[in-house]
């Protein structure tokens, strides 16, 4: 009789354990397939480039990091929430005519990666 | 079949702990399902949408656009006048509903006439007059200045005798008067000195005025007419009464065609109504709005004078009309008629920075007229600089056009749209307070899928 309760604890216990990581596990994948966002614009000025974002998915985005080329750059911290807009300003003195490749990458690891010229 | 089952159960206690890991399992599964397993159905779908939307600019173009009218959302303001019907919804759109208002006056009254060229054709006395009853004042027809009839008084007896009696007006309200116009006939046949009498009532007594016949002696009609300027008479229940006095046989007085008139000083009526318009000038920005006009539609019962119309002048502080294309009014011709004006390039004095304009509508001067007008439509409209942009949309997905961007050398502009364009049509759109920039430039679409377009 003890001996089929404490089977009972135990497949309890160890199934709400399962239940408890497939929630944060399916939760975090979820979020990460929701996330889109779009680069509306690009506007280079003195030291700065601007990149108007857009949240197109599902789920709110926080900007972890901006790349120009390889090296990450400082950044104003930007949050959107779903349907979203506004500027990313990234600071950089940047040269002119001059292809540069800007990487945004989310806090969930989503990564949009385009080239973009410089003006003359 | 349950039974047996349960009984299986109670023999195998660790069933229970089975169908614990069975049903957790289960919940497990369907956590996977949903939050993976449809939402990636769902994102796959979304990715799928934006590939196929197919949006294109096919034009873009600078135009001048009008916007809808903008009516009053308030009651007018009546400064001078008075409202008689209607609200200023009645206002808002030209159709069979109008707010009418009338002038009132400022100064005197003007003119009334109290009793109006009194022949005593009908009921005798006349109503609201009155007799000396069993007196022998009666409606003859021996003798009359106007029509068939008179009012008739025959004498009786002789010597020393003879009939008394009198004929009274209506009490008349005189109290703002500044002077009293009497105007009448009366016969004479026969009559002697102080046996016809004029006598007015001063509100305590009856004074008597005139003896007729120191006026006029001979027999037949004779034409009375005073302008009584004494201010004593001036009261509320003011009175005019014939007293015919001890006439004898063969004698006879009448009264015909009598005409009381109070004049209480020029009157000068005049109408001016206040409101205002409100735009939006995130919709409309100021820096775009090339001019403004103002458009009435009303009906005004007389033509004797012009009507106004005016902004009020947030840089002096004063309704004008001043730059307006029309300072000369409006002059009605008793129908409906519109009366347009257009702001020119002066209208930034008249626009306050939130959008909003006061207008004032007027008569030219208070005259002597009472002027009743009628409002269908009053309303303001802005003349803006705007860009049309002519859309295509080639998928068979309707398109959520978000955003519009106005890219030159020296600026990014943005601006928020909402604008849908259904599978295979093409769509123009007009934005107000977009300006093309004069050099080269590039305009971007974005959709709410997160596709762009460029011009």
């Amino acid at each position: 009789m003890l001996s089929s309760l404490l089977l009972t604890v135990i497949a309890v216990a160890g199934m709400s354990l399962a239940i408890g990581a497939t929630y944060v596990i399916t939760e975090g994948l979820h979020d990460n397939m929701g996330e889109r966002l779009l680069v509306e614009d690009v506007w280079f000025t003195s030291n700065q480039i601007s990149l108007y974002v857009r949240n197109t998915g599902k789920v709110a985005i926080d900007v972890d990091a901006v790349y120009v080329g390889r090296t990450r750059q400082s950044f104003a911290p930007l949050s959107l929430e779903q349907n979203k807009h506004g500027w990313l300003n990234v600071t950089y003195s940047w040269g002119a005519d001059t292809a540069y490749e800007l990487k945004i990458v989310t806090r969930r690891g989503t990564i949009i990666v385009d080239y973009y010229m410089s003006p003359i | 079949m349950l039974i047996t089952t349960c009984r299986r159960f109670k023999r195998n206690k660790r069933g229970v702990s089975n169908i614990i890991v069975v049903a957790l399992s289960l919940v497990i599964i369907l956590a996977i399902v949903s939050n993976i397993v449809l939402w990636n159905y769902e994102m796959t779908q979304l990715d799928y949408e934006k590939i196929k939307e197919e949006i294109s600019v096919v034009n873009v173009e600078s135009v001048v656009t009008d916007s809808p009218w903008f009516t009053t959302q308030n009651e007018y303001t009546v400064t001078s006048g008075t409202k008689t019907s209607g609200t200023y919804v009645d206002t808002q759109a030209i159709d069979t509903d109008f707010e009418r208002f009338t002038e009132t006056t400022s100064g005197g009254s003007g003119s009334t006439t109290f009793i109006k060229e009194e022949s005593f054709e009908d009921a005798f006395p006349p109503k609201g007059w009155g007799v000396t009853f069993g007196s022998n004042w009666y409606k003859g027809n021996e003798e009359a200045q106007d029509g068939k009839f008179s009012a008739f008084f025959e004498g009786e007896g002789w010597g020393g005798g003879g009939e008394s009696g009198y004929l009274t007006t209506p009490s008349m309200d005189c109290s703002d008067a500044e002077s009293i116009s009497i105007d009448f006939w009366w016969f004479d046949q026969g009559l002697d000195y102080d046996d016809f009498e004029l006598e007015l009532y001063d509100g305590h007594k009856w004074i008597t005025h005139q003896d007729l016949n120191y006026v006029e002696y001979w027999n037949g009609w004779h034409h009375y007419t005073e302008t009584i300027k004494d201010g004593h008479y001036f009261v509320s229940d003011f009175q005019i009464r014939w007293y015919a006095k001890t006439v004898r046989d063969y004698e006879y007085a009448g009264v015909d065609l009598v005409t009381v008139t109070k004049n209480a000083g020029t009157a000068s009526y005049s109408l001016e109504l206040n409101t205002s318009f409100d735009f939006d000038v995130s919709e409309y920005p100021l820096d775009s709005i090339q001019t403004i006009e103002i458009q009435l539609s009303y009906r005004a019962s007389d033509v004797s004078e012009n009507w106004y119309l005016q902004a009020y002048n947030w840089a002096s502080s004063s309704y004008s009309d001043s730059g307006f294309n029309i300072t000369t009014g409006h002059t009605p011709t008793t129908g409906w008629d519109y009366y347009a004006v257009n702001l020119t390039d002066t209208w930034q004095n008249y626009v306050r920075s939130d959008g909003t304009i006061n207008i004032r509508f007027l008569d030219q001067n208070p005259d002597a007229a009472q002027t009743t007008v009628d409002i269908d439509f009053l309303g303001v409209k802005v003349k803006t600089d705007g860009t049309k942009f002519t859309l295509r949309n080639d998928a068979g997905l309707t398109a959520h056009i978000v955003s519009v961007w106005v890219i030159n050398s020296t600026s990014h502009e943005r601006y928020d749209v909402n604008i849908f364009v259904n599978p295979a049509a093409t769509k123009d759109y007009t934005q107000y307070g977009i300006v093309l920039p004069e050099e080269d430039y590039t305009i971007k679409v974005v959709t709410e899928r997160g596709n762009i377009a460029v011009y």
